[in-house]
């Protein structure tokens, strides 16, 4: 019995979140909402290298990359076809960023570890080189601002519809990343990260599953690419070559390998720089590194994860 | 090529050689169904070599292999498991960041037809049939004595156990055909008799098959129906325990010849 009420205690207090932040424009500011929204956009993104690293040990540096194609993608589309509505655009940006994925997963994947990463890693600077090239459709060095997301005859600029989205995305995303952890394909893609060899004497397929993974991820990346394009109205490639190693960051705080461990990593490090901006104004990175380096050495699974075994431990202890 | 009336897997001139080192060496044999199947030899003689080209991690070089009625001779290890071959490995091969549960419920993998899709939203088809692979989970545990350590992490569990968890896992394929690769290496005598008696059980009341490799002769030689002797690759010697424990040429593959040193 007790573990029925704690499951309606959970499942409640996460409605409660949802409602209160899709009810967040009634009762907060224009820029917390755009500081949520972001928030919610590099949670959605890290989600999709948790489930890489995470899951199936594929160290991807491609996820700035494909959250780079998602905005352009989805800008561009938007302003070649402004008649398509903006579940429309959402839903061809998810397909194309996996179609990338796959296809860039394909030779990629035969590669492990390190030459894994640098792979990817040319794949986002060879994006992001790109971009820049093909200036009459994305502006190039110029940036290119992205029109508003319309639903039938509506224009919705607002930042309230917007977040909006952003939040029922989000949602979406943990809904369907939790769901997974626990399906079938959950455990082919965990088990393929504690051990190929095992994974494959139980019949699982591991390029498959692998491109699966990666496809899955990059889909991911794409989708918070083309809410980060309607959040904030303009784009540029440097924007997302920044954000290079922000993914891992927010994943190391969080915990990697948990359903929850993005969210709560871009939670904090999102908020970081609102509370130690105006101490480290020029020297953000410093903080960032000092963070890193914390994490690592002394909480490797993140703030999940250390939750988690003091958890777990307890509850041993009360058992024993 | 097909397999004789009664036999589940058939090696037939199998070799390879590793840098000119010819591990596995001409070797030919027979299981039979329902059998418990031993190879047995010195260190080094190509037992486990034997088990990964026969499970699809190492391709043999020449030769042929039979696995009830389809040629696996060129196929991926995921694609041998699915025609019904467990296994488990020497040196352990958990997946040691995951429970013991989710460790089997991992193996249960072909034997779920779910789509991506619908575990997307995890349709009640999904949870039903997560449902169903959970029990049989569960009755496995119990069957090997685990339900007790199933929700814990199989890094918390002492080596004896997690042997039998790897075991588990390879059970939880239902498969027709399980090698299990020293199951008794590192497990004390108590332990080694407990062994017995659920290899022997899972050949008499799951109908399963096992080929095994061992070093402990008094488990080999009670429990097996028949034992090839493996030296430098080649086979030695085949029989039943009894013509096996009175082989001279086994005898020296172990101890070395009588007068080589005098």
């Amino acid at each position: 019995m007790q573990s029925v009420n704690k499951k309606v205690l959970k499942n409640s207090s996460l409605v409660l979140i949802v409602v209160l932040l899709l009810l967040a424009p009634l009762y907060i500011s224009n820029y917390l909402l755009y500081l949520v929204g972001v928030i919610l956009i590099m949670a959605i993104v890290a989600q999709g290298l948790n489930t890489m690293i995470g899951w199936g040990a594929i160290f991807s540096f491609g996820q700035p990359g494909f959250m780079a194609f998602g905005a352009y993608f989805g800008a561009i589309i938007s302003r070649l076809f402004p008649m398509l509505p903006f579940p429309v655009i959402l839903i061809l940006t998810a397909v194309a960023s996996a179609l990338i994925g796959f296809v860039i997963g394909f030779p990629c994947l035969r590669l492990r570890g390190f030459f894994l990463a640098m792979a990817t890693y040319g794949f986002s600077s060879a994006l992001f080189v790109l971009i820049n090239f093909f200036n009459n459709l994305t502006g190039g060095n110029e940036g290119m601002y992205v029109a508003p997301p319309t639903f039938g005859p509506m224009v919705l600029s607002s930042i309230e519809s917007i977040f909006i989205m952003i939040v029922i995305i989000g949602v979406l995303t943990q809904f369907f990343v939790s769901n997974i952890s626990k399906s079938r394909t959950g455990h082919a893609w965990r088990s393929i990260r504690d051990g190929e060899i095992a994974a494959a004497s139980l019949g699982i397929n591991i390029a498959r599953e692998k491109l699966k993974l990666f496809t899955f991820g990059s889909c991911l990346g794409g989708v918070g690419g083309v809410l980060y394009a309607y959040l904030i109205g303009y784009l540029q490639a440097d924007f997302f070559s920044i954000m290079g190693l922000s993914f891992f960051l927010i994943l190391v705080v969080g915990g990697i390998g948990t359903v929850w461990g993005p969210l709560l990593g871009s939670v904090i490090m999102m908020l970081i720089p609102q509370v130690f901006g105006g101490l480290f104004n020029q020297s953000m990175n410093l903080v960032y590194g000092a963070i890193l380096l914390i994490f690592v050495l002394i909480a490797p699974n993140g703030l999940l994860g250390m939750f988690g075994s003091l958890i777990t431990n307890v509850k041993s202890r009360g058992k024993a | 090529m097909k397999n004789s009336m009664n036999s589940i897997l058939t090696l037939q001139d199998i070799s390879i050689s590793f840098g000119g080192i010819k591990a596995v060496n001409q070797l030919s044999l027979d299981v039979r169904n329902q059998e418990i199947f031993a190879i047995i030899g010195p260190n080094g003689a190509g037992k486990t070599t034997a088990f990964n080209i026969i499970s699809g991690l190492y391709r043999a070089q020449a030769g042929s292999i039979l696995f009830s009625g389809t040629d696996i001779t060129n196929l991926l290890p995921h694609q041998i498991a699915h025609l019904g071959m467990g296994r488990t490995f020497q040196n352990l091969e958990l997946f040691t960041l995951m429970s013991v549960e989710d460790n089997l419920m991992a193996a249960r993998h072909m034997h779920t037809k779910t789509n991506f899709w619908n575990e997307l939203i995890r349709n009640k088809k999904v949870k039903d049939e997560e449902e169903q692979n959970r029990k049989k989970v569960h009755e496995i545990l119990s069957f090997l004595n685990l339900g007790e350590v199933a929700n814990k992490k199989v890094t918390d569990l002492g080596f004896p156990i997690q042997k039998r968890v790897e075991l588990g896992r390879a059970l939880a394929l239902e498969p027709k055909l399980l090698l299990l690769d020293e199951p008794a290496a590192g497990l004390n005598f108590v332990e080694t008799a407990e062994l017995s008696e659920l290899i022997k059980s899972i050949r008499g009341d799951l109908g399963i098959t096992v080929l095994l490799i061992e070093h402990d002769m008094s488990m080999v030689m009670s429990i097996s129906d028949r034992i090839i002797v493996l030296d430098y690759g080649k086979e030695i010697c085949l029989g039943v325990p009894e013509e096996i424990q009175n082989d001279a040429r086994v005898v020296e593959a172990y101890l070395g010849k009588r007068d080589s040193h005098a």
